[in-house]
């Protein structure tokens, strides 16, 4: 379990992390989300104790991570993927980090199979792909077969194929009862793959609950509502207080009245329905809702 | 500690920089003493310290400096190439981690010595008919270019660890001795002859040189001594700016 408690950053003038608190509870996928700048990849390094944080704690199960003498048995991370020297093989690279935590030698050709760089283990790393050196970060992060995952963007880089492997490999790891931090700005990935979501918007913690949570409290419900008879039945749904949004002159999607409301409203009328269905809001709907105020860097459209 | 011993010494011998730099700082200096003693009438001469300084000294001062450089890449590369993070990750109690590479790295600095110093002596003393007295005559003078190698070595990791990144770290590695304090020595002997002594390297230099006229130098030992004093201080300094730092 990992325990975030008043983090905060500052880099001369400007404050990074303002007071972050958060838990990852171990057994679900935790999705980290935030705009660019939002002080996702400082948070993690704060965590791993590789920036010393202005105020504030952070732990791993108890203690911080700094207070471990073999980190990588406990606590496996992947911040960059090109945080490796590229002259120097995958697996000299895996064989350098095995030793400072004593792991044996044998681990090194486990996780290089695990990620599918067995064959290609002897080459440098600057002939990599982007693809290949996130799973080279994610072997990395696996060497101690640690209880607690930090990745930040692992699906960057990865073709199709890559991406779903990493989401089955997440929840995989979760389901061992492991704790899974990701960070990553793919939402649609997000929602297929974290159980749970610690939102953050310039520093600050937006939001930490479900998925489910997340979206049904930052988007709208709606009901969309399709009958031959549409004109009545939205001049009886506003007598309700509903208001309405028109697809088409038959498709309405209606806000403010229950679906239960909506039919028995108009069954009393006999008004025909060809369609009556409970809509929620969209993971990045609810995501866009909250972080808007807070995006620091925005295109302007040509 | 062993643990991050064997971690740096498999991360030094898989970057092929390190392993090309080894390999210039024992052949630049063997090929050059094959020139200096081949070309050098010191036929009709015993191998003594005159001619060691020329055939052995000289030369391998090239690989001092290259190993200064080693010191410097043996941190340098790791912020360079943002590795510094998975290390420290790997190993957060930073102490650990620079004391491993001090100790990789004054051991290949002496390795490098041992190996370079070792192939020109026996080279020199070949071409200059000296095989038989060379150790009883010389041996002084060849300990202390081991133990320069070593400082040497130190003080570009104590310089890579202050400065970070190598671009800037090994110019000024190299113009410090090589530039800045000859004309600071001439500067400070201007304004009163013999200052120029208190200079690190000029300092360092002595170590290895017992002929010539030393009336301004420091003495032998006391300038070791003193070369060593800048050296722990360089390395302190790095250090503490390393464990302070984020990463």
């Amino acid at each position: 379990m990992i325990e975030a408690r008043g983090l905060s950053k500052r880099y001369r003038t400007r404050l990074a992390v303002d007071d972050l608190s958060f838990d990852v509870q171990p057994g679900v996928v935790t999705g980290f989300l935030g705009p660019n700048g939002s002080g996702k990849s400082t948070t993690m390094r704060l965590l791993l104790g590789l920036d010393r944080p202005t105020s504030g704690s952070a732990t791993f199960d108890g203690k911080p991570y700094t207070d471990y003498a073999q980190p990588l048995r406990e606590v496996g991370a992947l911040l960059d993927a090109g945080y490796v020297h590229p002259t120097r093989t995958a697996h000299a690279h895996l064989l350098s980090l095995a030793m400072s935590n004593r792991l044996p030698k044998a681990r090194v050709d486990e996780v290089l199979g695990m990620v599918g760089l067995g064959d290609v283990a002897g080459k440098r790393v600057g002939t990599y792909s982007l693809g290949m050196k996130q799973r080279l970060g994610i072997a990395a992060a696996m060497l101690g077969d640690p209880r607690t995952l930090l990745f930040d963007e692992p699906a960057n880089g990865l073709d199709p194929e890559g991406v779903r492997w990493i989401r089955e490999f997440l929840r995989h790891l979760a389901s061992q009862g492991r704790t899974v931090f990701v960070s990553s700005h793919l939402l649609s990935e997000m929602s297929l793959m974290a159980d749970r979501l610690v939102v953050i918007g310039q520093g600050r913690l937006m939001a930490s609950a479900t998925v489910d949570e997340f979206v049904a409290r930052f988007t709208r419900t709606w009901v969309r509502v399709q009958s031959p008879n549409m004109a009545g039945l939205s001049q009886l749904l506003q007598g309700r207080g509903a208001s309405l949004h028109f697809d088409n002159p038959t498709t309405a999607h209606v806000y403010g009245v229950a679906a239960s409301a909506i039919g028995a409203l108009a069954a009393e009328n006999g008004i025909v329905l060809h369609q009556l269905a409970d809509q929620t809001g969209s993971l990045e709907e609810a995501y866009l809702q909250v972080t808007n105020p807070s995006v620091e860097y925005r295109g302007t459209p040509q | 500690m062993i643990g991050a011993i064997r971690s740096e010494w498999v991360k030094f011998r898989s970057v092929r920089a390190n392993l090309i730099l080894i390999c210039i700082a024992v052949a630049a200096p063997v090929l050059l003493t094959v020139l200096i003693a081949g070309l050098a009438p010191f036929g009709g001469l015993i191998m003594g310290e005159e001619v060691f300084a020329t055939t052995v000294i000289a030369p391998s001062m090239v690989a001092v400096y290259l190993c200064g450089v080693l010191g410097v890449l043996g941190i340098g590369q790791e912020y360079r190439h943002n590795t510094i993070r998975v290390t420290f990750a790997a190993q957060p109690r930073r102490s650990t981690v620079l004391g491993a590479k001090t100790i990789v790295y004054g051991t290949f600095g002496l390795v490098t010595g041992a190996a370079t110093s070792g192939l020109c002596l026996l080279l020199a003393a070949a071409i200059a008919n000296g095989r038989d007295r060379v150790f009883a005559t010389v041996w002084a003078d060849m300990l202390g270019l081991l133990i320069l190698f070593v400082l040497v070595t130190w003080f570009g990791f104590g310089l890579g660890s202050i400065m970070r990144q190598p671009a800037g770290a090994i110019p000024v590695f190299l113009l410090w001795p090589l530039l800045i304090e000859g004309i600071a020595g001439l500067i400070v002997d201007s304004i009163e002859s013999g200052y120029s002594k208190w200079l690190p390297f000029r300092a360092g230099q002595r170590i290895v040189l017992s002929q010539g006229d030393f009336s301004d130098s420091l003495p032998r030992v006391a300038a070791g001594a003193y070369f060593a004093a800048w050296t722990v201080a360089i390395l302190a300094t790095g250090w503490w700016l390393v464990k302070r730092r984020d990463a």
